[in-house]
């Protein structure tokens, strides 16, 4: 077992006790540039650049976030990403086109799928993590691939069949394996959130669901009163005039922003739970998200992503990483710097192979 | 030979250490507490600037050093050679980036305009008979459940169209299929006819009761017929998933409701194009079979009446059809 030689003085800043919140120096006009660049040279390569695209991304997002005076760092070889992307196409191309050959063939297709999504996903997750460093330490996952059809496949169909009351449950269990089998170094995640954490958090999208339903009838009474006192005569909603379009309209309206809503909520709210309920050896985090002000950047980047024709997104992305970054803190036991890498020859004894043909680099 | 100051990562400890690097005459040293490297400038690996972040600079032993985000590490750097990229200098240049937003909309457009017309029409030209047929066979199954019935027309009515379709001087090496002219009766459809990329080609009753004479049916026979000569089924299938996929990949992860929106938009015009293809086919034809192509024009106008107040053809862009009046005018001019 090889150990840090004594003979080298680590000089080290003094050690932090105190909690510490991570930091996102990007800025949106910065990352503009970054992004039209890549848009542009994937479009012009008809899509072949976007490995190296979603690596500058990954780089810009990492290196930008910083915890304790240091940054993250995303280390993807872009062939093994544009191996992995051309898979995905084949696979996901297939289920497509086999749905126009026949019901058969589709339901064929979607079994292969489901058969070898989990798989997939397992080393999307592995890949993901042995890529992204943090003060030159990788990250590792080493979730087996059994846990991922349990969380990926069988959950699902569990969940599916109780009419989606183990909901909550499966969602808990995809965080806990990813959690749970995570480390950064030598050191290892732990995840012990509780279960009603997350049915907490999908019980309050319940009932804002049905809220907004309400509110959503109640709105469309009063602009269908309103159109047929304007157009005269009860509007037939099968007759395909400017009513029509109205309605449609507002409904679209009414849906995507209860959308955003219900989604920024189980986002926060899980995602508080989950982290705050994460520790990483002694260190633990605090995971403060808002669902209001959440909602509020969620729903204003949409709007603006629509009056710009898509130009906006860079900006939207940068807002939101910069309000994660500082709603999340990590609460540390003892010195950071003590962390330390795994050791070179167990390297292999994880399982992480030193060279694959191709990663799978799923977005997750 | 510039000196600046860097944190050293040895990859195996969280802790940072404090060095200072020297670049210059083809090789980079690296000096601190324990630490002493000596490379020549081929064996270094440098990440290109990236937003404001620091420059890595990674040794062959897999450790790097972070140098400053300054302009001096910039001015050290290129000196040696290890300059930014292609990529980089061109994120950094605003000429570039204003370059790229306009090149890009050049691009959306050109593929809009002109690359996935183009592609579709390659593809479907390539595509086997049999899975048009199959996919017009689960459509025609569709609409016989819930929107055809029984014809009202006689048989000997029936005969003598179909008689009258055969004559019809259709392309004969289009490799298109012959065409099946079924006749059914449509209370929710009214006056309508449309066609299938197997040849089934559907008129309602109301549609040949609307007509004052036969010449006016088989008008309307005749622009169906070019959607399936000219494979519009298959053609707006695949230009509409292009676009749909288009769509979805520019906007990101954004609301699937908010992505269909502009890809409904989008691909309506691709169908008012097809639409006027299919007239100005059923003008060709008609005029070679010895009837007037005004006869396409007449029902249209008929047609027209029909209606009252708004419909969606009056929306200009949103609409799946050109407008009646400049159908009509397109062919009264063809004479």
């Amino acid at each position: 077992m090889i150990d840090v030689p004594a003979a080298e003085p680590a000089v080290t800043p003094p050690p932090r006790p105190e909690p510490v919140t991570l930091e996102f120096t990007g800025t949106g006009p910065e990352y503009f540039r970054i992004w039209i660049v890549n848009v542009t040279l994937t479009v012009v390569t008809l899509g072949v650049y976007s490995a190296w695209a979603k690596v500058r991304r990954q780089q810009f997002f990492a290196r930008h976030t910083r915890l304790a005076d240091a940054g993250f760092d995303y280390h993807g070889p872009p062939m093994a990403i544009l191996r992995g992307r051309a898979v995905a196409v084949v696979l996901f191309g297939g289920y497509s086109l086999a749905g126009y050959w026949s019901p058969l063939a589709a339901l064929i297709a979607f079994g292969v799928l489901a058969a070898v999504m989990p798989w997939l996903l397992c080393r999307s997750l592995r890949f993901r993590a042995r890529n992204t460093s943090y003060r030159g330490l990788r990250f590792r996952f080493e979730g087996r691939a059994q846990g991922a059809y349990g969380v990926f496949l069988g959950l699902p169909l569990a969940a599916f069949f109780t009419l989606m009351l183990l909901g909550p449950y499966w969602h808990h269990q995809m965080r806990r394996y990813q959690h749970d089998n995570a480390g950064l170094g030598r050191a290892r995640f732990t995840f012990h959130a509780p279960v009603w954490g997350f049915y907490s958090a999908y019980l309050q999208a319940f009932v804002l669901v049905w809220v907004y339903l309400i509110t959503a009838a109640v709105v469309l009474g009063i602009a269908g009163g309103l159109l047929s006192f304007w157009f005269g005569g009860p509007a037939d909603p099968l007759e395909r005039g400017l009513p029509f379009y109205v309605i449609v309209a507002t409904v679209a309206v009414i849906y995507v922003t209860g959308f955003v809503a219900v989604q920024s909520l189980v986002s926060a709210r899980v995602q508080n739970v989950a982290w705050t309920h994460t520790m990483l050896d002694g260190h633990r985090f605090v995971y403060r998200l808002s669902f209001r002000r959440l909602f509020a950047i969620r729903l204003t980047n949409l709007l603006a992503i629509i009056a710009t024709l898509g130009l906006f997104r860079p900006f939207a992305q940068v807002r939101l990483a910069r309000y994660f970054a500082s709603t999340f803190t990590l609460v540390p036991a003892g010195p950071i710097e003590d962390i330390r890498a795994v050791p070179v020859e167990d390297i292999g004894a994880v399982g992480e192979e030193a060279a694959d043909l191709f990663d799978f680099d799923i977005a997750l | 030979m510039t000196t600046v100051p860097a944190r050293y990562f040895d990859g195996r400890q969280a802790a940072w250490r404090e060095v200072s690097v020297a670049i210059g005459g083809e090789r980079v040293s690296v000096s601190g507490p324990g630490v002493e490297v000596d490379e020549p400038i081929g064996a270094v690996v440098v990440s290109g600037p990236l937003g404001r972040t620091g420059r890595r600079l990674g040794l062959s032993d897999g450790t790097y050093c972070e140098l400053a985000a300054t302009a001096e590490v910039d001015r050290a750097l290129a000196a040696a050679g290890l300059d930014a990229g292609f990529v980089a200098r061109w994120e950094r240049s605003r000429a570039g980036v204003i370059g790229a937003v306009v090149l890009l909309i050049v691009l959306f457009v050109a593929l809009y305009r002109f690359g996935i017309p183009a592609l579709a029409d390659e593809v479907a030209g390539r595509m086997p008979q049999a899975v048009a047929d199959q996919l017009s066979r689960e459509v025609m199954d569709l609409y016989e459940q819930h929107l055809l019935g029984q014809t009202a027309l006689d048989a000997e009515r029936q005969e003598t169209l179909a008689r009258a379709t055969a004559n019809l001087a259709l392309p004969r090496d289009s490799g298109a299929p012959a065409l099946a002219v079924l006749f059914r009766s449509s209370e929710r459809l009214g006056a309508n006819a449309f066609a299938l990329p197997s040849g089934v080609v559907v008129v309602t009753d109301d549609l040949v009761s609307l007509a004052a004479n036969d010449e006016e049916v088989l008008a309307i026979i005749a622009h169906e017929a070019g959607h399936v000569h000219r494979r519009h089924g298959l053609r707006k299938l695949l230009q509409s998933s292009a676009i749909g996929f288009l769509v979805g990949w520019y906007l990101g992860d954004l609301n699937l409701v908010v992505a269909l929106a502009p890809t409904a938009l989008l691909t309506a015009k691709y169908s008012r194009d097809l639409e006027r293809e299919a007239d100005d086919f059923a003008a060709e034809v008609l005029r070679a079979s010895a009837i007037a192509p005004g006869r396409l024009a007449d029902i249209l106008e008929r047609f027209d009446g029909t209606r009252a107040g708004l419909s969606a053809e009056d929306l200009g862009y949103i609409s799946s059809h050109p407008t009646t009046t400049e159908r009509i005018e397109r062919l009264r001019q063809q004479r």
